[in-house]
């Protein structure tokens, strides 16, 4: 129980601290964790969606895992997988489970709500986004 | 609809932290109210507030990382040219800005007064003009508010009943330790009158080295054999308060406690009142009561 509580701890405060860097880089993003998929997936959403926040909205622990169900708010200022910058401002839900191990994650999984976000892009029209 | 009530906020808050206490030391939290004002009256709804501010302290409290504080204070204040109760709770030890799921589910106007590196100011704010639609209870409301601190005292008292008592919860998943731990639990009931019954006393009744046992028993309540056993001497110190009519000397005695002296001391610690204030007002009303009728007065 105690090290749930602790690895709930280590997670919300590595959400707030890559929500308020300036710049969700490399060198920061090492001191959380070693799974480089996650490195990877992060900087990359970092050019699209630069100073993206992360808003948590139920935590959930067991284990050596901590699941959280979050939201990701940002700006589309860059290219997103071939879609060149739009301005608009997204607001999309997405669930992610880490793999915790001394204070570090070491894997994840993780499923988000991209057609919220491609609607929200204006990629996707609403009425479509909706059957 | 529950009606608004005219009554005193003040009481309402310290008494909810002392419900809460047991909690908070549980998880070695240091939980406490202040108030600049002496009596802050005001139109509202006892058990939605009640309520609400619970369900919120205990959220946050799950979030907070061990031996930090989590303060509530209230102040009066003008904000939009109204005079305004503002409630703040103050966490130390973590930055909860990013974790919406506070705010998001509670019922009460809550925003975040301020955040730093390891700190969380929220506040909620009262108007202290009442309102058109609000509709103040003239008779009954003693017994009201007295009903709805009843029934918060007992609904967070069955919601942490489990969280309280790691046999009942480890029942459920890991049978062959809650086993273990009931074993040790009759052992030191069956010794507790021993004042000398310590924490090697116990590793040798269950044939275990004492590292074997403080591994074990840590990894299932947390606390050391000896803490565990302070515990257990503590609880049955209570029951006999609560539930008996021995003076305090003989609580403590038949509890396991060499002198009264020292009982007093820690039983203060954990429960936050000395065994004296805890037995006075047995003798007529539950301590639910007494507190609640603290609370409205």
């Amino acid at each position: 129980m105690e090290q749930q509580n602790k690895n709930k701890e280590f997670i919300i405060n590595y959400i707030t601290a890559i929500s308020n860097a300036s710049s969700k880089n490399r060198e920061v993003l090492e001191k959380y964790m070693t799974d480089e998929a996650l490195i990877s997936h992060i900087e990359f959403f970092e050019v699209a969606f630069p100073k993206y926040e992360v808003y948590i909205d139920e935590m959930t622990a067991e284990g050596n895992r901590v699941i959280v169900q979050a939201r990701v708010k940002g700006t589309h200022m860059g290219d997103l997988g071939g879609i060149p910058a739009t301005f608009k401002q997204v607001d999309f839900p997405f669930v992610i489970r880490y793999e915790i191990e001394n204070n570090m994650i070491v894997s994840h999984w993780m499923l988000a709500d991209q057609m919220a976000l491609m609607e929200q892009l204006g990629v996707v029209p609403a009425a479509q986004a909706a059957h | 609809m529950q009606t608004k009530e005219l009554a005193d906020i003040n009481p309402l808050l310290r008494n909810l932290c002392v419900a809460l206490q047991p909690f908070a030391q549980a998880r070695s939290i240091h939980l406490n109210f202040i108030t600049e004002e002496e009596k802050i009256n005001f139109e509202f709804r006892a058990n939605e507030l009640l309520g609400g501010f619970s369900k919120l302290i205990c959220s946050i409290m799950e979030y907070m990382p061990t031996e930090s504080s989590l303060q509530i204070s209230s102040s009066v204040v003008e904000k939009d040219n109204s005079r305004q109760v503002s409630i703040k709770i103050k966490n130390t030890g973590i930055n909860l800005k990013m974790v919406t799921a506070l705010i998001n589910k509670t019922v009460l106007p809550i925003r975040l007064f301020s955040s730093s590196i390891s700190e969380t100011t929220y506040e909620i704010c009262y108007c202290l003009t009442p309102s058109a639609d609000s509709v103040v209870a003239k008779h009954d409301s003693v017994n009201g508010a007295l009903w709805n601190y009843i029934s918060v005292v007992n609904q967070i008292k069955s919601h942490f009943a489990k969280l309280n008592n790691p046999v009942a919860r480890l029942a459920e998943t890991k049978p062959k330790e809650a086993a273990f731990l009931t074993s040790i639990n009759n052992c030191i009931l069956k010794n507790l009158a021993n004042e000398q019954f310590d924490a090697n006393a116990l590793s040798t009744a269950m044939a275990m080295s004492r590292a074997q046992l403080l591994r074990r028993l840590k990894s299932l309540t947390g606390n050391s054999p000896g803490y565990y056993i302070k515990t257990l001497r503590l609880e049955k110190a209570k029951e006999l308060l609560e539930k008996s009519d021995v003076s305090v000397s003989e609580a403590a005695f038949q509890a396991g406690f060499n002198s009264p002296s020292n009982f007093t001391k820690v039983f203060s610690e954990k429960y936050g009142i000395t065994p004296s204030q805890f037995r006075l007002p047995k003798r007529d009303a539950t301590n639910e009561q007494v507190i609640a009728t603290n609370a409205i007065t």
